[in-house]
């Protein structure tokens, strides 16, 4: 329950699309990759719609000479392109032409496009498409107006892989969320979903070492070994270079949000109660945890937007950063499998706007 | 003290420490070697990561100049530490302004589809953009730095830079300004704040860009877009002909971040996604002119592609500066000053009962870590009391000759394992073994004048070894050590002081429950744990940097190499094997491999070193080591003063190959796992049985982790 008592419905596929009753049919967007789960919500969808229609990016990776299992990682994903295009026929779509590093110009005229091309039905597939996809394909869904029902799915795999993916980048604003560089106020919000994979808060921070900078982490819960013991390692890692960098000046440990990991709505209530109520001027937000949270954290990002757009300045009222060290690439076996609740995969889905409103607004 | 009360906390002076901290903070020793930054014409400044080029560059900021003018203002201070303006005098004449590529979005320009079907075109749209973006921010930032001169310095500092104290000459420059073509969207705009509001818009207008592909510039901004570099001439010479800065006062611009873009720009493809910015700033060093001089700083191995380097720009060698020595004695090089005195003013920044009598010590490190151990000793200390884990006797030796070693182990291991290695040298030649020779202290070879320096080579490698065999790790603490482990890198020292005060205060607070009471020097055994947990540390971070995961398998698989052959090596044939050498002409056919060497180079993860190989067929070579402070990490000796050991480039590649870095290749894996397999859609179809998750077939490191995820994880 959220403090203005927003309603988001949420649960397995299977449920919430069976009482949404779409009259005009799915359409689904998810995007093809090594991974096994890619297939679940298109797959759940055209099993439970007649009508639906498919539509997948194939996004290429570049290969790099450090970039490992390229090659097999291809190949699985040709494989499930080819079970895709057996199984869901004429009513699947490849998108082809994607590049996971191409410009954030065309990723976002791709999003435009996807966006007005949707019927009022729409399910966005996050299972396996990358940030630099989804953060801003579901804003330009969200923008869109004659989309009337949105909805977000993520598969759960059956387990994760030893090695799940390398080659990081610097830290980057991911498409649409560049904050604002000229932002002179006196205090920054960082919040960090928290990951397995360790980041340098200094390199965020650097441009704000004039301000004061409240970093804050969400950490998943339950959170089970030994993933439990890698978020703690990564908090104990922020911890100890927020002290470094605030010695003699502030020493409070950064707050540590316990978020639920699959659940978007309650990930959104809390980010808008450790940002005052979403309206915190400069906020950075830093997507390394589950992926409902990093929903969340997009979801935000979009809801301050459309707090406005100051015309006269040229700059948005509530400017939001939302950053990652993008990977250069993903172990085929990032995940393994589908995980099977009742021989049907387990695929949650999110309200994100129904009739036309949408479930993710600040006051 | 307390552990808050670190003295060493901060590692980074640029990004975590405030202006008004800096004037006390920075060390000035290595101003007078860099006087080229301070005097006009364009410098390129090179440098690992950690030797200090951000603060040196630092103090062409005015923020930075205020702080160390108001700190003089305050005063003498009774701790002796001074805190005055580090450029000389006579540098002192110049007005900074600086932009940081990464931070100000500039960088982020190639994000922007400027022609969508026009490559070409595209390139060239986003260059005049970035020209454009650069010169508006860096001309406000100039405004900003002439502001705060004129209202905020002390009279007789503006008097020695040459700025004027009438701000209303600005408003006569922005006029000179705006009449020039380069400048001429400022017309309109007739004094400073008006001024930077509008090139604020004018950058704004390109990043709105960034968000939405379909806005298109204004004309007025497609009209009024100039060359990189061009508004800044004019504006130059503006403010020297309206009188805000005398005609002998330069105008110095900082580049920051251009060595992130030039690392980023190995990457590019057809599409020049970062070399289109890098070509564009190398273009602007090659102009050489004379109005403004412009300031980079790159990694250690950076090529600069410009017409005429030596006409375009000076060149200033941060990790050469750091390596010198005087007549060749590293008593007082560069480094050692520089960490002395950076130690001192950590010291004097903090309340602490000892801060006076250290920060007034002549010298301060010896006071607090004390001396270092011998390599004898080091070993000794670790050595087994049983002589079959000190040395490996051969079934082929004579009695005699394994009694006198076995007993020699016991007295002394060292020396035992040193005797071990001159046997099985003497035996590989076939030369007479039996003890007679050599049995007693003052006839061993290894032990006369003209042995010292066989022996002196092999100390290290001989306590390693004892080390190992015991399952233990060497220690290391005192003041040789610090400075030997820090590699010439003062983000290191930083680093190992850091981990050692920590270290200690954990300790007594442990033991004593009064953590108050800080003795000098530390005990050796909470140096060599600090020490251990800072070479830790180091190899941790790794990840940190871009593409840090690559990094850290590639350090990863040299240190443990050279570990094992160093171990392995019981006949100290290769006592330099704590590095390796590869011929410059072998490493060029390479690319790969050599920009894996120059990444870690640049991260202060290898050191690397010209030298002369032992055969002259070999060609010039070049020899790379682990950082120091990571060889108590990897197990790895520290002296530098043996030939390393030799390898090819291929010999390297199947190393990085097998310890996957560098990818191999797959086809025939993928072969057999595309026959063995078939997919399907969904998982349903398979009578709704869980999909079998997939063996995992690739080969990780022994460091790697290998745990896996039990809940959801994004990608």
């Amino acid at each position: 329950m959220t403090e203005h008592h927003q309603i988001r419905p949420f649960g397995p596929l299977e449920w919430v699309l069976k009482n949404l009753r779409a009259a005009d049919g799915w359409s689904v967007i998810g995007a093809l990759s090594a991974e096994e789960r890619c297939l679940s919500s298109p797959g759940e969808v055209a099993r439970l719609d007649a009508r639906s229609q498919i539509r997948m990016l194939d996004i290429e990776i570049e290969p790099r000479a450090t970039s490992l299992h390229l090659q097999t990682a291809a190949l699985r994903k040709d494989e499930r392109r080819f079970a895709a295009q057996k199984g869901l026929g004429d009513r699947l779509t490849i998108i082809d032409s994607c590049r996971l590093h191409q410009e954030d110009g065309a990723i976002i005229e791709l999003a435009i496009g996807l966006a007005e091309e949707s019927p009022p039905n729409v399910i966005l597939d996050v299972s396996a498409m990358p940030k630099r996809f989804f953060f801003p394909i579901l804003t330009h869904l969200c923008e869109a107006s004659q989309i009337e029902n949105l909805v977000v799915t993520n598969t759960s795999p059956l387990r994760y892989g030893d090695v799940m993916s390398g080659g990081w980048d610097d830290w980057k604003p991911l498409p649409i969320y560049d904050g604002d560089p000229f932002d002179h106020s006196p205090n920054v919000t960082l919040v960090v979903g928290v990951g397995y994979q360790l980041l340098s808060i200094q390199q965020i921070l650097e441009r704000n070492k004039s301000r004061t900078a409240a970093v804050k982490l969400m950490l998943p819960f339950p959170s089970l070994h030994p993933g439990l013991i890698e978020n703690w390692k990564f908090i104990r890692h922020i911890v100890r270079q927020r002290q470094a960098s605030l010695e003699g000046r502030q020493s409070e440990r950064p707050p540590i949000e316990r978020v639920p990991i699959s659940d978007v709505s309650l990930a959104f209530d809390r980010l808008v109660r450790l940002t005052e109520r979403g309206k915190t001027r400069s906020l950075i937000l830093a997507p390394y945890g589950p992926k409902p949270l990093s929903v969340a954290m997009c979801l935000l990002g979009f809801a301050r937007r459309t707090l406005g757009f100051d015309d006269e300045l040229e700059r948005w009222r509530y400017p939001t950063e939302i950053g990652y060290t993008q990977p250069a690439w993903y172990h085929p076996d990032y995940t393994a499998g589908i995980r099977l609740t009742n021989g049907v995969p387990d695929v949650a889905a999110f309200c994100i706007r129904l009739k036309g409103r949408s479930l993710y607004q600040l006051d | 003290m307390t552990r808050s009360l670190n003295p060493f906390n901060a590692l980074y002076l640029t990004e975590s420490v405030r202006s008004v901290e800096i004037p006390l903070l920075f060390s000035p020793v290595l101003v007078p070697f860099v006087s080229e930054l301070y005097q006009p014409g364009n410098v390129v400044i090179r440098g690992m990561q950690g030797t200090g080029k951000s603060m040196l560059l630092a103090l062409l900021e005015t923020g930075v100049r205020q702080a160390f003018w108001e700190a003089e203002q305050e005063g003498a201070t009774t701790d002796g530490i001074p805190r005055c303006d580090p450029i000389p005098v006579e540098n002192r004449r110049f007005v900074g302004a600086a932009i940081n590529l990464s931070t100000s979005r500039a960088t982020k320009l190639n994000e922007i589809v400027a022609s969508k079907h026009d490559r070409d075109e595209n390139i060239r749209l986003t260059q005049a953009y970035f020209g454009d973006y650069l010169n508006c921010w860096v001309l406000k930032d100039l405004l900003s730095s002439l502001e705060l001169l004129i209202t905020k310095a002390p009279a007789e500092r503006r008097r020695e830079v040459g700025v004027t104290d009438d701000p209303e000459l600005l408003s006569d420059a922005l006029r000179i300004m705006a009449d020039d073509a380069p400048c001429c969207f400022l017309q309109d705009h007739v004094d400073a704040v008006s001024a930077r509001r509008a090139l604020e818009k004018r950058m704004r207008a390109y990043l709105s860009l960034l968000s939405n592909p379909r806005k298109s510039l204004s004309e007025e901004i497609d009209e009024t877009r100039s060359l990189l570099g061009e508004p800044l001439t004019v504006a130059a010479n503006a403010l020297r002909a309206s009188g805000v800065i005398a005609s002998d006062v330069h105008v110095f611009v900082t580049i920051d971040q251009f060595e992130t873009l030039l690392r980023q720009s190995q990457d590019d493809r057809d599409d020049q996604k970062h070399r289109r910015f890098v070509n564009l700033v190398f273009d602007l060093l090659a102009s050489r002119n004379p109005a403004v001089s412009y300031r980079v700083g790159t990694r250690p191995n950076a090529v600069m592609k410009l017409s005429d380097a030596a006409r375009d720009y000076a060149e200033v060698d941060l990790d050469e500066i750091l390596q010198r020595t005087e007549s060749g004695r590293k008593k007082f090089w560069p480094f050692q000053r520089v960490a002395h005195d950076a130690f001192r003013r950590r010291i004097a920044a903090i309340e602490t009962p000892y801060r006076d009598t250290i920060v007034s010590s002549a010298n301060a490190i010896r006071d607090v870590f004390g001396a270092s151990p011998s390599n004898h000793d080091r070993g000794n200390d670790c050595a087994s009391r049983k002589p079959e884990r000190v040395v490996k006797l051969e079934d082929t030796w004579d009695e005699a000759v394994c009694e006198v070693l076995e007993s020699m182990a016991l007295e002394d291991p060292v020396s035992a394992k040193l005797a071990e290695a001159w046997i099985r040298q003497r035996t590989a030649r076939g030369e007479d073994l039996s003890a007679g020779n050599w049995a007693t202290a003052e006839h061993r070879p290894w032990e006369t004048h003209q042995k010292r320096w066989w022996k002196k080579e092999r100390l290290p490698q001989a306590s390693l070894q004892v080390a190992s065999s015991n399952a233990q790790r060497l220690v290391y603490y005192g003041e040789e050590d610090i400075l030997s482990l820090s590699g010439e890198n003062i983000l290191a020292f930083i680093c190992i002081c850091r981990s050692i005060w920590e270290c200690d205060a954990r300790f007594r607070t442990e033991h004593s429950g009064d953590n108050d009471t800080t003795q000098f020097p530390f005990e050796p055994k909470q140096q060599a744990q600090g020490i251990w947990e800072a070479s830790e540390f180091w190899h941790r971070k790794i990840p940190q940097s871009a593409d840090g995961d690559t990094l850290q398998r590639l350090v990863d698989v040299i240190g443990q190499r050279l570990n094992q052959q160093l171990i392995s090596d019981r006949a100290m044939s290769y006592p330099g094997a704590n590095g390796f050498s590869l011929a410059v002409d072998d490493l060029c056919g390479d690319p790969e491999i050599k920009r894996l060497l120059d990444d870690a180079t640049a991260e202060c993860l290898l050191l690397q070193r010209a030298h002369t190989p032992k055969t002259k067929s070999r060609g010039r070579s070049i020899k790379w080591y682990p950082h120091p402070i990571l060889a108590p990490f990897y197990g790895l000796t520290v002296p530098r003063t043996k030939e390393p050991l030799y390898v090819s480039v291929a010999t390297l590649r199947q190393w990085l190959v097998t310890g996957s870095v560098l990818a191999a290749d797959e086809s025939a894996s993928n072969k057999h796992e595309s026959e063995a397999k078939s997919s399907k859609l969904n998982p349903k179809d398979d009578q709704g049985t869980e999909s079998a998750p997939r063996p995992s077939e690739h080969s990780t490191s022994d460091r790697q982790k290998t745990f896996r995820f039990s809940e959801d994880h994004d990608d």
